[in-house]
């Protein structure tokens, strides 16, 4: 470190720092925001670390604060008090030293307290500077939070800030909640209907196909014969022979089946039997009342 | 919020930049909403409509459950000069690597800082910024306004 200026980065003029007068306990109750700092500091040892080994002594994770001890109280105990013992001593009796000491004594007493009290007046004024200080910052900290935007941001874009602001799907109400329900019920119905008529003309259709089954040995030998006899008689004249017999197929071979798909359509038939429309309209009664409502109007 | 989702934003809008296309459209989301408001707020792009995937609304249509996938936001893109003003937009926080500063961090970044990884910001360069209200801002009003939050991208 070095001894004199050396102290001080070797530069001369520059004074060590004041020791504070009131440097044990202070003087006033602390502002609220010391006690909102002291509230938040921190020392001491956290919980689970061992702490050193110091013997009457205990190291505290808060600040302990101190007794409050007003210049006033001071100036009693140093001063008033140790001026009333020495009040009552005789002079008369004491050498010229003594009398000197104890004027000396007086004259450092009445230093002292005016020290004290100028620097009671100082500390008071750095203070209220303080004081003023922090208020000031907390002003500007508070009108730096309220950041306003520039006018012409506000004139431009206030129609998209307002997207921003609700939600940004609207929700369905209640009553298009229930048309959506009910659509999809529709919807599984339809679909659960063509199904089941799918399946009503799959059954129908092997109810017809039934009455060409084999069931009889004779017709078993019949469909035997048919089938490796070539029977001349079928051959359209359009077709050639080599081409029927190595299996290509033209277009006016399946016109006989294409104009029986096209009566099937028409006349809501299966395969030339009777479709499911005609069938159900036989158990409805619907096609006899037809029939009757026909008879009468002929008659008519 | 998905990062994934702005960083297709920002490639996309990149890529159209490039072949000098005058309108696109981007899914439209709170976030990409943001974040088109801001690059409009800065100049990078020219306008920001709703739409659908047909194209910009001529007429106001509510958002509803029904309509919410055909739902795209339209931006403008600029040009300057046969350059496009947009010349480059990519994340900082990535999916896997966010990265959240905090009030002191913003404040050094907005003043040409770098911070951790995240080089200066060059002029002419923005970055944006998802506070911990859900508000995308720009890095010098949130240095401004004292917010901390989570850098999402940085375009020039």
């Amino acid at each position: 470190m070095g001894k004199g200026n050396l102290r001080f980065g070797g530069k001369s003029g520059i004074l060590p720092k004041p020791r504070p007068i009131f440097k044990r306990n202070p003087i006033r109750l602390p502002t609220e925001s010391e006690l909102q700092q002291e509230a938040q500091a921190e020392q001491g040892y956290v919980e689970g670390i061992p702490e050193p080994v110091k013997s009457g002594f205990k190291f505290p994770r808060a600040p302990v604060s101190k007794p409050v001890v007003t210049v006033q109280e001071r100036i009693v105990k140093t001063i008033d008090q140790q001026a009333a013992k020495v009040a009552n001593i005789d002079t008369s009796k004491l050498s010229q030293d003594e009398i000197w000491q104890l004027k000396k004594d007086e004259i450092r007493r009445a230093h002292l307290r005016d020290a004290y009290l100028i620097e009671e007046k100082r500390l008071a004024r750095i203070d209220e500077l303080k004081a003023k200080q922090e208020a000031k910052q907390r002003e500007e900290k508070a009108l730096e939070k309220v950041y306003e935007e520039s006018t012409a941001t506000k004139l431009t874009l206030p129609t998209i800030d307002s997207y921003l602001k609700g939600p940004l799907v609207r929700r369905r109400t209640a009553e298009e909640e229930e048309l959506l329900h009910e659509q999809r019920v529709l919807n599984r119905m339809q679909a659960d209907l063509k199904y089941r008529e799918r399946k009503a003309i799959d059954v129908l259709d092997l109810y017809h196909a039934a009455s060409q089954f084999i069931t009889t040995e004779k017709e078993l030998e019949q469909a035997i014969t048919d089938a490796f006899e070539v029977n001349v008689d079928n051959f359209d004249k359009e077709m050639e022979v080599e081409a029927k017999l190595a299996g290509r197929t033209y277009a006016i071979s399946h016109q006989s089946k294409n104009e029986a798909i096209i009566i099937d359509h028409a006349l809501g038939e299966l395969n030339g039997q009777a479709g499911l429309e005609s069938i159900e309209n036989a158990l409805d009664g619907e096609l006899e009342k037809l029939r009757m409502k026909a008879q009468t109007a002929s008659i008519e | 919020m998905s990062l994934v989702n702005l960083a297709h934003f920002a490639s996309h809008v990149k890529n159209c930049t490039r072949v000098n296309i005058s309108a696109t459209s981007v899914p439209f989301s709170r976030l990409h909403l943001q974040v088109a408001l801001q690059l409009y707020k800065e100049g990078f792009i020219s306008s920001v409509q709703k739409g659908s995937t047909s194209g910009p609304d001529i007429k106001p249509v509510d958002i509803t459950p029904d309509n919410v996938s055909t739902r795209r936001l339209w931006l403008g893109l600029k040009y300057r000069n046969n350059q496009p003003v947009l010349r480059d937009f990519s994340l900082i926080s990535k999916p896997g690597r966010r990265v959240n500063l905090t009030n002191t961090e913003v404040k050094a970044l907005a003043s040409g800082l770098t911070v951790r990884f995240i080089r200066p910001l060059q002029p002419a360069e923005c970055m944006f910024i998802k506070t911990d209200e859900d508000e995308v801002v720009e890095i010098q009003e949130a240095a401004k306004r004292h917010l901390s939050g989570l850098v999402l991208c940085r375009v020039k």
